[in-house]
């Protein structure tokens, strides 16, 4: 039997889909801007590839739109953002206890027990610092692509310190670093720490446990990884699977579950 | 004559006090602060004493003083418009200050952690729509249908901005509601004070009559218009120089 998921984003959708127990695809790609459209787009492109169609999936969604989703006919059932993420999680690696998601506008840090049920969650929504538009709005400020912003984090020799915690008024400073003749590494580094140190007063809410994975489009960052393993004292769990895609896997194997019988 | 000086994150003012404005003086704080301090002094030159306030007060070197911003705003209030209330919305903060019969602050409340509803807040969306901020009143003015942006945050904000641009909505629309963002945002921070008294609206901000026209909705009750409110921390000071 097939089960799907998807998952849409601020920034980015994803699919997934499931055959006995395995993941036999997934697609990740930017959104259009109607999250009803995102969603059926990302899950055509991937039923396409795979060559199945689309009545042969049980799908489940999640993320934007998701109730829109099942209104229309297209996905079965929806499950929320927080219950995915932890889903997906922990059916990757049954040892993880927390799962810290970092997408393009929030943020979310879920705490689950022994049997992958969740315990507790703390999430923000409300401010952009700590989420990835920080980090495409210091990219920008930059001149630099988002994708390079993490990995100079390796390079550098003394990042500077971002003391604002406003994204916008972290790229004031940013420019004014720049204005001064800093190297970028050295602003890209203090962004990447800047942002890590936000993600941990988030999380020291609900508490951490050594069992953690990092999961979301940010966790493709290697320099705030790494800032946020030191700050944590910790090294994340890895889940042998894109770190974007564990939304739409937890909806896909909610689908399993509760379609798939025993 | 007392020179008061404001060097705040955007623009640096002075003013020669006198019991009144007798000269003033506005620059935008860009670059070297020792050239936006020549540029603004450059024709004041006839005063005894001077206060600086604002972020950068400890570069005015000359100054006689330093005294802090809320303490400037409060003393203003008092002295220009009798207010017991004084809320200050500048380039990067927030602030809502109350004021006893003397021109001492009672208790204050402010943001400056963060660009929501602060004049930043509004060069941000005025950039998104492309417009000159100046020309903010007459659009919001000619405003006919009622949209809202309902994220505090300014990156979020500004993406509701794009959104509406890109939905077809008009500037006019569009920057009426961020207008009713600034003013939603300004009135929960004063809210925190319990306005029972008079009160006035200063920063750069206060200068856009559709921004203080809706906070004076939102909070209701006794509202003192501040003339020249651009000025009121940088007269706050001129007076503390006169008291020195």
């Amino acid at each position: 039997m097939l089960f799907g998921g998807t998952d849409v984003g601020s920034l980015t959708a994803q699919a997934v889909i499931l055959e006995n127990g395995k993941v036999v695809g997934w697609k990740n790609m930017r959104v259009l801007p109607n999250p009803i459209e995102s969603a059926k787009k990302v899950m055509g492109e991937l039923l396409e590839e795979l060559g199945l169609k689309k009545d042969d999936v049980i799908i489940f969604a999640t993320g934007y739109g998701r109730e829109k989703l099942v209104e229309a006919g297209y996905a079965r059932e929806h499950v929320s953002e927080i219950s995915c993420h932890a889903r997906g999680a922990f059916w990757l690696n049954p040892s993880v206890r927390t799962v810290i998601d970092i997408g393009g506008q929030d943020a979310k840090v879920i705490r689950i027990d022994e049997k992958g049920r969740l315990v507790n969650f703390v999430m923000n929504d409300k401010c952009a610092a700590g989420t990835g538009r920080f980090l495409e709005i210091q990219a920008r400020a930059l001149g630099i692509k988002l994708e390079e912003l993490g990995d100079m984090t390796f390079i550098a020799k003394n990042p500077v310190e971002i003391t604002a915690r406003c994204s916008i008024f972290a790229e004031t400073e940013v420019l004014h670093f720049l204005q001064r003749g800093v190297p970028k590494e050295e602003i890209a580094a203090g962004v990447n720490r800047s942002m890590a140190h936000r993600i941990y007063y988030l999380a020291r809410r609900v508490g951490v446990e050594r069992e953690a994975a990092l999961t979301g489009g940010v966790a493709k960052n290697k320099g705030v990884k790494r800032e946020l393993e030191k700050i944590l004292n910790l090294k994340f769990l890895d889940l042998g699977m894109d770190p974007q895609i564990i939304g739409a896997l937890g909806a896909a194997i909610f689908a399993g579950e509760k379609y798939g019988g025993k | 004559m007392f020179l008061g000086i404001d060097a705040g994150t955007r623009f640096t003012k002075a003013v020669l006090w006198n019991g009144e404005i007798s000269r003033f003086a506005v620059k935008e704080t860009v670059g070297n602060m020792k050239s936006v301090l020549e540029s603004i002094t450059k024709e004041i030159e006839d005063y005894k004493l001077c206060c600086a306030t604002g972020s950068g007060a400890e570069l005015v070197e000359f100054a006689d003083a330093r005294e802090d911003d809320v303490v400037c705003l409060a003393i203003a209030g008092r002295d220009v418009v009798n207010a017991d209330y004084v809320i200050d919305i500048g380039a990067q903060s927030i602030t809502a200050i109350s004021v006893d019969e003397d021109g001492n602050v009672i208790d204050y409340v402010k943001n400056d952690k963060c660009a929501s509803g602060s004049g930043k807040f509004l060069e941000v969306m005025s950039s998104a729509l492309d417009i000159e901020i100046q020309d903010l009143d007459n659009l919001a003015f000619r405003s006919n249908k009622k949209l809202s942006i309902t994220s505090q945050c300014a990156v979020f904000a500004e993406s509701e901005v794009i959104s509406y641009v890109n939905n077809g909505e008009s500037r006019e629309n569009i920057i009426a509601a961020v207008c009713d963002a600034v003013a939603k945002i300004a009135a929960s921070q004063v809210n925190k004070l319990k306005i029972t008294g008079r009160y006035t609206i200063t920063g750069g901000v206060a200068n856009f009559t559709s921004i203080t026209e809706r906070i004076k909705r939102a909070i209701g009750g006794d509202y003192v218009k501040f003339p020249n409110p651009q000025l009121a921390a940088a007269i706050g000071a001129g007076i503390v120089a006169g008291e020195l």
